[in-house]
């Protein structure tokens, strides 16, 4: 089954009119993001990047209009679907990374973890993100560079149809960056999972993505 | 690891706090006053002092004191019908009962034991208006056709005969259950003839320390067999009904005219009315500090919501679900609970070991151990809190911006 997701002229409360009247905007508009796709949306800060992100993954109802991803519609008022949808629909890197600062970098990845398969990817990952010294420090001991990847990490593991990354390299240099967009890329395309990044540096299009204009 | 053990972890690392042990050691108190109140009130009720404390309540019977000058004169001070006059209207006075005796002379003979041995003694006879006796037996009225005679001994005769008469003579003792199927010969004679009747007993009475038959029986033998009326406008004993809290009138007045009444009863009183104020403070100190404690943890368990928000924010971001959080949070009520529950029933099983001996040493038995309503009450009121502490929980929305508004409404509505 396909999980595209469906966009019907969703208007934002905290966007600008002129942004959302803007016809190259995403906003207002009747759109499918196709799960088959890779997309990219890059603009300044405070443009929305991440208010899109909220409103697709069901973390936002600050909008008029409506979302779907596959059969599902985000409703606010069925949380538990909402749930449903961020546990096995679609996974996010946040902007503000949402570790949890008194569990260490292994029991924050457990978190995440459905089965030992998951569990085995969550090691392997780690030591190729070269994180593996810091498996069982705490969150908070650890460099930001270092969380964001524990982050990316996570939203790797267990099943998703969708992942979301929001500037998920913004603390980390440009051969790691490229070491660890491979592997989500290898892990998305392997579960046929759509993916959207964001990011600041307009001049970073990556190829094979399409462009989403805020 | 477990899941639920992280999620647990990362939970626990917000709700720390030395405040929760004061308020749950509030909770304990309140709760235990409110469960000891209740056991207490099931002890007394149950127990069977307490019952005749309750059935004696409101009646007193007074006499007048026997001088040197009586036995003189070789007659006792009958109450005057002034002297009755201004005991009825005397405040909280209702009712004003007499006492009637036999002019005639009764023996009465019973064969007990395994030889059928015969005992016998001179016997006297009183009779009061049916609504003053306690524990009326359902046979009660006499017919003049009827041979057998009705009678109400005092509860303390039996008692006197297990453990006194019995004893003494190596007799068995007797319950009251057995005394009621025996009939005695009741022999009486007086200056204008003599009659056989069988006798029957028919109840025990707490209330009144005497031999009681029907008045119409008395009336009719003092009249065939005695030769004389009943005496109904003096009598030398009489029996007070007066209204509870209003007693304080009557007392003043008989220590005024130096009448004796039945002290023990008055002890007995006093007593049930001191443990009533123990219950009444006890349940209403218990209440208001279990609803204060109660509502201290309610907001308790909203302030550490709110504490522990980003993280149950962060717990949803990732798709846990509602389930796992709110384990946790139940999980710890029940724990909390539980210990306040265990502890609250030790406290009353101890308490009672600590009152039983005070108890007994005031003559008034109580049953040990905990009564099973108590402990039940004590269970049903845990789950509830738990129950609703779950209600409570359940409305946390798995919406990020909803989470801080829902907390704050939970806050403002704990109290």
């Amino acid at each position: 089954m396909e999980f595209n997701i469906e966009l019907n002229n969703i208007k934002p409360f905290n966007i600008p009119i002129a942004s959302i009247d803007n016809p190259k905007t995403i906003w207002n508009t009747q759109t499918e993001l196709f799960q088959k796709n890779h997309y990219q949306i890059v603009a300044s800060s405070g443009s929305g990047k991440s208010t899109f992100l909220k409103i697709i993954n069901g973390t936002s109802f600050n909008y008029k209009g409506g979302v779907k991803v596959g059969n599902n519609l985000l409703n606010v008022n069925q949380p538990d679907e909402l749930l449903k949808v961020r546990r096995s629909l679609i996974h996010t890197v946040f902007q503000g990374l949402k570790l949890f600062d008194k569990l260490s970098v292994w029991e924050n990845l457990l978190l995440a973890c459905d089965n030992k398969k998951d569990e085995e990817l969550a090691r392997k990952l780690i030591q190729k993100f070269s994180i593996h010294d810091k498996i069982d420090v705490a969150i908070h001991k650890i460099s930001y560079g270092q969380k964001q990847r524990v982050a990316v990490i996570r939203a790797l593991l267990g099943s998703f149809e969708w992942i979301l990354l929001d500037e998920p390299f913004s603390h980390l240099d440009d051969k790691l960056s490229a070491l660890i967009l491979q592997d989500i890329l290898e892990i998305s395309k392997n579960k046929n999972a759509g993916l959207i990044i964001t990011s600041l540096n307009l001049n970073a299009r990556l190829s094979g993505f399409k462009s989403i204009t805020i | 690891m477990n899941k639920n053990k992280i999620i647990f972890k990362v939970l626990s690392s917000t709700t720390k706090n030395a405040h929760q042990y004061w308020i749950y050691f509030g909770s304990l108190i309140g709760l235990f006053c409110l469960s000891f109140a209740i056991q207490l009130y099931l002890d007394l009720s149950k127990n069977d002092n307490y019952s005749e404390f309750k059935k004696l309540k409101n009646h007193i019977i007074i006499s007048k004191k026997v001088s040197t000058l009586n036995t003189l004169g070789n007659r006792i001070s009958n109450f005057s019908e002034s002297e009755l006059s201004d005991i009825s209207n005397l405040p909280g006075v209702q009712n004003v009962g007499k006492f009637y005796s036999n002019t005639f002379e009764v023996w009465g003979t019973l064969s007990v034991g395994k030889n059928s041995r015969k005992i016998g003694t001179e016997l006297f006879f009183e009779s009061v208006d049916d609504e003053f006796i306690d524990n009326l037996p359902k046979k009660w009225k006499w017919n003049k056709k009827d041979r057998i005679i009705p009678i109400i001994l005092p509860a303390d005769f039996l008692n006197l005969y297990n453990y006194t008469f019995a004893p003494s003579r190596n007799l068995k003792p007797i319950s009251k259950a057995t005394i009621k199927l025996a009939t005695f010969n009741l022999y009486l004679r007086g200056s204008k003839g003599s009659r056989s009747y069988k006798g029957k007993i028919a109840g025990f009475s707490d209330r009144i320390n005497s031999v009681i038959v029907p008045l119409d029986f008395l009336i009719q033998m003092n009249r065939e067999l005695g030769g004389q009326q009943t005496n109904t406008t003096s009598p030398s004993k009489i029996i007070v009904n007066y209204s509870m809290g209003e007693f304080s009138h009557l007392f003043s007045f008989i220590n005024k005219k130096k009448w004796q009444i039945n002290n023990d009863k008055i002890v007995n009183e006093k007593f049930a009315a001191i443990a009533k104020l123990i219950l009444g403070v006890l349940l209403i100190f218990g209440l208001l500090i279990v609803f204060i404690s109660l509502g201290s943890s309610f907001l308790y368990l909203s302030l550490t919501l709110y504490k522990s928000k980003s993280i149950i924010e962060s717990l949803f971001l990732i798709g846990i679900n509602k389930k796992s959080i709110i384990g946790f949070y139940i999980q710890r009520l029940i724990l909390t609970y539980t210990i306040i529950a265990t502890l609250v029933l030790l406290g009353i099983y101890f308490t009672k070991l600590w009152l039983l001996s005070i108890f007994s040493d005031l003559g008034f038995l109580i049953p040990s151990g905990i009564h099973m309503l108590t402990v039940f009450f004590v269970l049903v009121l845990m789950i509830l809190l738990v129950a609703v502490q779950h209600f409570k929980l359940k409305r946390i929305p798995v919406n990020l911006m909803s989470i801080f508004l829902l907390i704050s409404l939970m806050i403002n509505s704990s109290f």
